[in-house]
């Protein structure tokens, strides 16, 4: 029987699709992201404290509900992972 | 016409370095979000061929203003000379920069035909580039040595010049079996390397012995 390859995920593209989920809904649940990105709920928690850390998300509370948002910053980089996946798909770079 | 193709060719030049830069920039962007060393190959790969492009255009340019094709022969002279090394140059970071963008995709993972495309592929872009760049220098050994042959007329003299034409053939011979994939014409190459190889040994052995005598 023939295993089945799987392809792991960058670190980057990770936090792509979690911007990438952000941005669709404007402003995002944790469980919408946990399905959306495709995370356990401990590694998701981890890639947001970096992307709060680093300035591309916002966290805020409402009802006892944590909403993410994304920042200026969050979508230039995520503007920036595209450009550079179109270009690497191209070249048949994997990122 | 000639000034019309060359400030063609002169426009071509510099917009194709452009493009270069622009592609190896972008690996460059690449390399410094991701990380992925691959970007690497492909980034100092167009830059190469950037940096080519861009002395054979600042060469054009620098005659096109300076020196026009018109003139006497001496300012002639100088201007293929010139050209000569920026083509030189040219064609080395080109060749070097091909060669490099290929290493790129030969290191790329876990795809289903690597192995399938690279392998063939790297040889190919070594043996073409630089067959085609010493058939044009075994050419011009070719004309030097017939320049010299029809000044003295000696047999040394002639035994040179059957020599580079025989190199210059196995060259211009191995370039077409390569596109081609033509086996006898890659041997027929060979076989006329080796007998240009014997008429130097020739050549040597006359020498030797008129040092005898």
């Amino acid at each position: 029987m023939k295993a089945r390859r799987v392809e792991r995920r960058s670190q980057i593209k990770i936090i792509a699709d979690i911007l990438d989920a952000i941005v669709k809904v404007g402003d995002a649940r944790v469980t919408y992201i946990l399905t959306a990105a495709n995370l356990s709920y401990d590694r998701l928690q981890r890639y947001l404290n970096l992307l709060l850390r680093q300035g591309l998300i916002l966290e805020r509370v409402e009802n006892d509900v944590k909403i993410y948002s994304i920042t200026k910053k969050g979508l230039d980089f995520l503007r920036e992972f595209k450009r550079i996946e179109e270009f690497a798909k191209a070249f048949g770079i994997p990122v | 016409m000639l000034r019309t193709f060359y400030l063609f060719n002169m426009f071509m030049d510099w917009l194709s370095a452009i493009i270069f830069f622009a592609v190896g920039y972008l690996a460059y962007r690449g390399l410094k979000l991701t990380k992925a060393k691959i970007f690497l190959f492909h980034t100092s790969g167009f830059m190469l061929q950037f940096l080519g492009l861009l002395t054979h255009g600042i060469v054009m340019l620098t005659v096109f203003l300076y020196y026009p094709l018109t003139g006497t022969f001496p300012k002639l002279k100088l201007v293929f000379l010139v050209f000569s090394i920026a083509k030189m140059v040219y064609y080395i970071l080109t060749a070097v920069g091909y060669l490099i963008i290929a290493l790129g995709y030969a290191l790329r993972k876990s795809e289903k035909y690597r192995i399938l495309s690279t392998a063939p592929i790297l040889p190919l872009i070594l043996n073409t580039n630089f067959e085609a760049f010493n058939s044009a220098l075994t050419l011009v050994l070719v004309l030097e040595a017939a320049a010299v042959y029809l000044e003295n007329r000696e047999r040394g003299s002639l035994k040179i010049l059957m020599a580079f034409i025989l190199m210059f053939i196995s060259h211009a011979l191995s370039l077409i079996a390569i596109i081609g994939t033509l086996e006898l014409i890659f041997i027929a190459a060979r076989i006329s390397r080796y007998v240009g190889a014997i008429l130097f040994l020739m050549f040597l052995r006359g020498v030797l012995r008129r040092v005898e005598g």
